[in-house]
């Protein structure tokens, strides 16, 4: 097999998007949501779906052995929500700085492609900046070019 | 793992469990979105830093 991501699907309203994580523990339900914040800036967060909680946590650390097809279908996912919705922007961070700090590596590592499409900013010490590499931001911002 | 610039990829939701369309107006993140309320209300976003036009 040499996918790069998994397939998802979408709510009516692409708020709402969810993919089967197939690795070591077997096969965990992903849900990714953009929540709204304000009228154009939305808050992305995904977890683990729980069939008895009938609930998300977003604190499990799943260690299915697909973190890198996770993450890039979290980024897919993302550029379909700003693709039909023009104008808006996402923004989000880690649920702990661990990850925060692999979203900046993941960010890292494609911006000279994601930069082409997306305008990228981060928050630091309590200030947004354009992305730079290799600078350790709080929470990121993305938004479609135009 | 490689970005690609091609169209949105994703299937509209037809069914199964969870239901998409029942659960898209609930915050399943109540605690991250608060997180991401007070960031937003703190720290709002310059008007020159959001450009937003293709180079």
């Amino acid at each position: 097999m040499d996918r790069q991501d998994y397939e998802f699907t979408y709510s009516d309203e692409y708020k709402l998007y969810s993919f089967v994580s197939e690795g070591r523990k077997g096969s965990i339900i992903k849900l990714v949501q953009f929540q709204l914040l304000k009228a154009d800036r939305y808050n992305l967060a995904f977890g683990d779906w729980s069939p008895t909680m009938g609930g998300i946590d977003d604190m499990t650390v799943t260690d299915n052995g697909d973190m890198e097809m996770v993450l890039s279908t979290v980024v897919q996912i993302a550029k379909t929500f700003l693709s039909s919705n023009p104008g808006k922007s996402i923004q989000f961070s880690g649920s702990t700085a661990g990850r925060t700090r692999l979203y900046q590596i993941i960010l890292n590592m494609n911006y000279e492609i994601i930069s082409q499409q997306f305008e990228i900013l981060g928050l630091l010490h309590g200030k947004w900046h354009k992305f730079e590499k290799n600078v350790n931001y709080e929470v990121f911002l993305i938004s479609k070019l135009l | 793992m490689k970005e690609q610039a091609d169209k949105p990829k994703g299937k509209k939701y037809t069914g199964g469990t969870p239901n998409l369309n029942e659960l898209e107006g609930i915050d399943l993140f109540p605690e991250k979105t608060a997180k991401a309320r007070a960031i937003l209300e703190k720290y709002p976003v310059p008007e020159h830093l959001l450009k937003r036009s293709s180079k």
